[in-house]
């Protein structure tokens, strides 16, 4: 049970970062500004994104991995 | 100018082979609990056509502005095991049928609550409906139109010209097809739910077709082209996200999203409904936010492209089609139109599929439950006419749709139709959150919020985009009801410079929340409510879901027929024959217990939602409604759950040291058992011998008249001196049972203890006479007063000179009796100089029967019980009694100690 | 010939008035106090039957029937055990280590006698 929350925990960890790094000042700070060409505010949006939803997948992952060897069997 | 015949019949061919993949699907044996990956594939249902052509729409004017629709259910995801999760074990453990039945069910079942739901999720759904076949008709049209016809601002045609008109129509006869072909208990669609899927499929590989037909076709990709945009002056400003109100609307997009992801039905139909396996859900958790991520990358390239190459005033909503058709790829541009239409008809499909559940089971049926005229619950078979409910709600929901799009529609965005639908369901998220985690929230609360916040919505959000459209003066928005300023439903007491749809939802929210939290906290709770708030609140309870509701119980014949008028007799029969196989009941039993009770309030829940399942199983069922008393004691089994199992693992590690203590107790109990059996046998033992003496020497007196005088007076004075042993023995026993017991009477008073062992002396001085034992006394002058049962303590004295003189040689035996005062004690010796008594024994000679004699000549006389009882006599005096034995054949010496009394100690420092 | 019959037990009295009942039936009596007196007595002339007490000091009743059982020359004699402790397993105990018979306490004198008879018109088997 404790394990189980300590999961919903990192997951809750991660919607807070999220709110952080997605919410306005921080969003902002990219507003308007130009990496060599590529427009910073996409930039960061996507790798922000793209970085949530790997942390997501790395906990959900990490779960189902170890509840399939304590099962001891695949699911459906 | 494309074929329309092709269109169509590419669209037609296209419907066919969803329609053909739905039913193979439902057709085929079910296996397992099917796959992770259509369960994803569906979810991104969330994609509509609003995706598809209107994100692009929107990156035209705000650039990244559509993102938050995107980042929200990420967001959501982020709380998936909080919040997902929880909705989905509790949902699955109530058979909850839609998220009007969700709702209503965690407040108490309330048939209000459902109503209300279903109501608003109608009326939020029909400007969303209405923009599904918006996109259908124009791209249609745009696709079968002139080339240079790039804009969507057509006159209206003819209703029965209208292309709108008849893909609705398409829509609704399919919806029926995929949704309501049977009535399934647990509302799954699994053919539904595969089209779908595969639909999700197309919307992503054609719309990453266009996208890479536009950054590598048109241009020289990425960077080429966010070169020329960074070149144009208004291109460049999509790029920016400044300033407080942008901020503001930004983060109210994220929130709304994040509420929509959850509370749209057709998104609660897709994530709860039809989850076959609740594992399925954690690979959603990031799987569905990796669909929305792939299905955007290419959403700002096609705007950016539609904007530098397509001829000012196109439909920017429409880029999607024309960027393509404009670069010549008329094949891309039928793919991304039936892409479209996936998108379309997938939320057209699922969403009605929703809207008919909860219209048929929460609107619906409960009013015809109520109309005795109809009796419902006594017709043969319900099952087809709730199918005609649901099918006709469809054709409803969808027509006004289309009334919604033909009169409002055309005057509005894509993406602003959307979030006003958004903005709508959000409306429900305070109810679902504060249900899940605060045990408080209750109906009214509920109510009062749902309502108040839907109202906020209708003024701020709804009736402003009919004045948009013409249908309410212009003069609503621009100066507020009855030309108020504070009630300008754009700008409510003047707080503007949010966009309409943030500051909709702001308002809304501070109403919504405000009435839950408000109503809750002054308002209590129903005995059901309480109940279900305990089933959907507490975690404990969230896996077992075996909270008791029904008390009552039904005749088994009359369940079984009811809800076999539901679910259909056969699937009944076989529900009921498992149900009572797997508690090992009797099948032909004439009642139904509470448990088989509340199981067919489950099966007629999945069929027709709680709240009529609870009406129609009332019709049968006796109930004895749910007391305070039972809602206390299902409140406390619940917790005494949640305790039991927190506790589990404490308790684990006790058992281990319970169950050593129990060893040692059980000992020390067998111990005990042994000694209580010794003892009675040895009270036998005791009691047997003198009476055999007394016995055979009576029987040989009677037999043998014979004997001489000296023989039977010798005979006579031996049964004599037996019977007195007998009596001495028995008067012992019950004394040392009753100071065990406590139940002695004890004379308690001021006793002088030199006084005592003087008078002792005196009266035991005959038999140390007798035997030539001299007993030498040695006694203070002043008192000694100790506070105590005097014939008690006389009993202990005469005990122990008895066992001195006994003990003492004949002729030259000599006996100490004393007593002083040592401290705050009283000291009385009896000292002997007879065998003495040996180290290992001192301390046995006070258990009962424990005699320790003069081995050689046998056992020595007396009961052995002697100093057992002046053992006890003298503790409860809080005094001591101990032998003190040197070498062998020194004598012994008993002390006994007695507190004195407090005066005297007070008296003499 | 008279039978000899050795009296084992630890309450003079009971002792005495066992003596005197199998005088009086015919039997040459003699008597002893404890285990070992017992043990010496039949070392010294076996009897033909031991009446013997369970509870007795130095070694008892069982230790006295379990040591006189062990040894094949004192197969012909037979034991009557006597107890005050009335529990079946008292008895069973009694039989098991080798007694012919068993009469509890207190004991109807003609009963006792009439079993002495009994075992002493019959050789053991």
């Amino acid at each position: 049970m404790s394990e189980e929350n300590r999961r919903e925990d990192k997951l809750l960890g991660l919607f807070i970062l999220g709110c952080v790094l997605l919410l306005p000042p921080l969003v902002g700070l990219a507003s308007g500004r130009w990496l060599q060409g590529w427009p910073a505010l996409v930039v960061y949006i996507l790798l922000v994104w793209a970085g949530i939803i790997a942390g997501i997948a790395y906990v959900v992952e990490r779960r189902l991995a170890r509840s399939r060897t304590d099962d001891g069997e695949a699911d459906g | 100018m494309m074929d329309t015949g092709l269109v169509l019949f590419t669209s037609i061919a296209y419907l066919a082979l969803l329609f053909a993949i739905a039913y193979v699907v439902d057709r085929t044996k079910e296996r397992g609990h099917g796959s992770t990956l259509v369960y994803v594939l569906s979810i991104a249902v969330y994609c509509t056509s609003w995706t598809f052509y209107g994100s692009v729409g929107r990156a035209t004017t705000s650039g990244l502005g559509f993102l938050p629709i995107y980042l929200g259910p990420t967001l959501a995801c982020c709380l998936g095991w909080l919040v997902l999760r929880r909705i989905l074990i509790v949902a699955k453990a109530n058979r909850i049928t839609s998220i009007a039945d969700f709702i209503a069910s965690r407040y108490g079942k309330n048939p209000v609550i459902a109503v209300l739901v279903t109501v608003i999720a109608v009326i939020g759904s029909v400007p969303y409906i209405a923009l599904q076949l918006k996109a259908v008709s124009t791209s249609f049209s745009i696709l079968v139109a002139a080339p240079n016809q790039l804009d969507s601002f057509l006159p209206l045609p003819p209703v029965l010209l209208d292309t709108a008109l008849w893909s609705a129509l398409l829509l609704a006869v399919f919806t029926i097809l995929f949704g309501t072909r049977h009535l399934d208990a647990s509302e799954h669609h699994r053919g539904m739910v595969a089209a779908i899927a595969f639909e999700s499929v197309v919307k992503l590989a054609t719309l990453t077709a266009v996208g890479l037909f536009a950054v590598f076709g048109l241009f020289g990709g990425f960077g080429d082209l966010f070169e020329r945009a960074l070149e144009t002056p208004a291109l460049e400003q999509l790029f920016h996200l400044d300033g407080i109100e942008h901020g503001a609307n930004w983060a109210g997009m994220i929130f709304l999203a994040l509420a929509a992801a959850i509370c749209l039905p057709r998104q609660f139909q897709v994530w709860v409904i039809e989850n076959r396996d609740l594992r399925h859900l954690d690979r959603a958790l990031w799987g569905f936010p990796v669909y929305l991520f792939a299905i955007n990358l290419f959403v700002l390239p096609i705007a950016l492209a539609g904007l530098l190459t397509l001829p000012r005033g196109s439909d920017p909503d429409l880029f999607v089609l024309t960027v393509p058709l404009a670069g010549g790829a008329s094949g891309l541009a039928l793919a991304a139109f039936i892409g479209g239409l996936s998108a379309a008809t997938g939320m057209v499909i699922v969403e009605t599929v929703a809207l008919s559940t909860m219209v048929s089971n929460d609107l619906i049926m409960p009013v015809l439950l109520r109309l005795k005229a109809m009796r419902i619950a006594q017709r043969a078979d319900v099952t087809s006419l709730l199918l005609s409910i649901r099918r006709i709600a469809i054709i409803v929901i969808v027509m006004l749709g289309y009334l919604y799009m033909r009169q409002v529609g055309n005057a509005y965005a894509l993406v602003a139709i959307g979030l006003v639908s958004f903005a709508a369901v959000a409306q429900f998220f305070p109810a679902i959150l504060l249900g899940l985690f605060w045990p408080r929230a209750n109906a009214r609360g509920a109510i009062v919020g749902i309502t108040g916040g839907f109202v906020v919505w209708l003024y701020t959000l709804l009736l402003p985009s009919f004045a948009q459209s013409g249908w309410l003066a212009q003069s609503f928005i621009t100066e507020g009801l009855f030309g108020l300023w504070l009630l300008k439903p754009y700008a409510l007491l003047g707080l503007d410079g949010l966009d309409p749809v943030t500051h909709s939802l702001f308002w809304s929210m501070l109403i919504n929340i405000g009435g839950i939290v408000g109503i809750s906290l002054s308002t209590r709770q129903s005995g059901l409510e309480r109940a279900q708030a305990a089933l959907f609140t507490e975690s404990g309870a969230l896996q077992g879901g075996a909270v008791r509701l029904w008390q009552g119980k039904a005749p088994l014949k009359e369940l079984r027929a009811l809800v076999g008028r539901f679910i259909g007799i056969e699937r009944a029969e076989a529900a009921f024959a498992d149900h009572l196989r797997r508690r090992r009941l009797d099948p032909a039993g004439p009642t139904a217990d509470a448990e088989l009770v509340r199981h067919a309030e489950r099966l007629l829940a999945g069929a027709i939602g709680s709240a009529s399942a609870r009406v129609i199983i009332a019709t049968v069922a006796e109930e004895q409604p749910l007391g305070l008393d039972d809602v206390m004691r299902i409140l406390e089994e619940t917790s005494q759950a949640i305790e039991y199992s927190r506790r589990l693992e404490e308790k684990s590690r006790e058992l281990e040291a319970a169950t050593n203590e129990l060893r040692v107790a059980n000992e020390r109990l067998k111990e005990l058992d042994r000694l209580k059996d010794d003892f009675v046998s040895t009270v036998s033992h005791e009691l047997r011998t003198p009476l055999t003496s007394i016995r055979s020497f009576s029987e040989i007196l009677h037999d043998h008249p014979e004997l001489d005088d000296g023989q039977r007076r010798q005979f006579l004075a031996i049964v004599i001196k037996e019977s007195e042993r007998l009596t001495r023995l028995i008067n012992e026993l019950l004394d040392l049972a009753k100071i065990e017991a406590g139940g002695l009477d004890w004379q308690m008073a001021r006793v002088d203890a030199a006084e005592l062992v003087r008078e002792a002396a005196q009266s035991i001085g005959q038999l140390f006479r007798d035997k030539g034992v001299v007993l030498e006394l040695d006694l203070p002058d002043n008192p000694l007063p100790v506070e105590g049962d005097r014939d008690r303590l006389m009993q202990v004295l005469m005990n122990l000179l008895s066992n001195a003189v006994k003990f003492s040689p004949a002729g030259r035996g000599r006996v100490l009796l004393a007593a002083d005062r040592v401290g705050t004690q009283v000291e009385i010796v009896v000292s002997d100089n007879g065998p003495g008594i040996a180290a290992r024994d001192q301390h046995v000679i006070f258990e009962r029967f424990r005699q320790v004699g003069d081995t050689l000549t046998g056992k020595p006389q007396g009961t052995g019980l002697g100093l057992a009882i002046s053992r006890m006599i003298v503790e409860h005096h809080r005094g001591r009694i101990r032998v003190v034995s040197g070498t062998p054949g020194e004598g012994a010496t008993f002390r006994v100690t007695l507190p004195l009394r407090p005066e005297v100690i007070a008296a003499v420092p | 010939m008279t039978a000899s019959v050795l009296v084992a037990d630890d309450d003079p009295n009971i002792l005495l008035s066992l003596e005197f009942l199998l005088k009086q039936a015919g039997y040459a009596v003699r008597v002893a106090a404890d285990g070992e007196a017992v043990l010496s007595a039949v070392r010294e002339a076996v009897p033909d039957l031991l009446l013997l007490d369970v509870m007795m000091p130095k070694r008892n009743g069982y230790d006295v029937c379990q040591t006189i059982r062990a040894d094949h020359g004192l197969d012909g004699l037979r034991i009557l055990m006597l107890t005050a402790k009335g529990r079946d397993i008292e008895r069973d105990k009694g039989m098991a280590l080798g007694a012919d018979d068993y009469i509890t306490k207190p004991f109807s004198t003609r009963d006792m006698l009439a079993r002495v008879r009994e075992m002493l018109a019959r050789p053991r088997q």
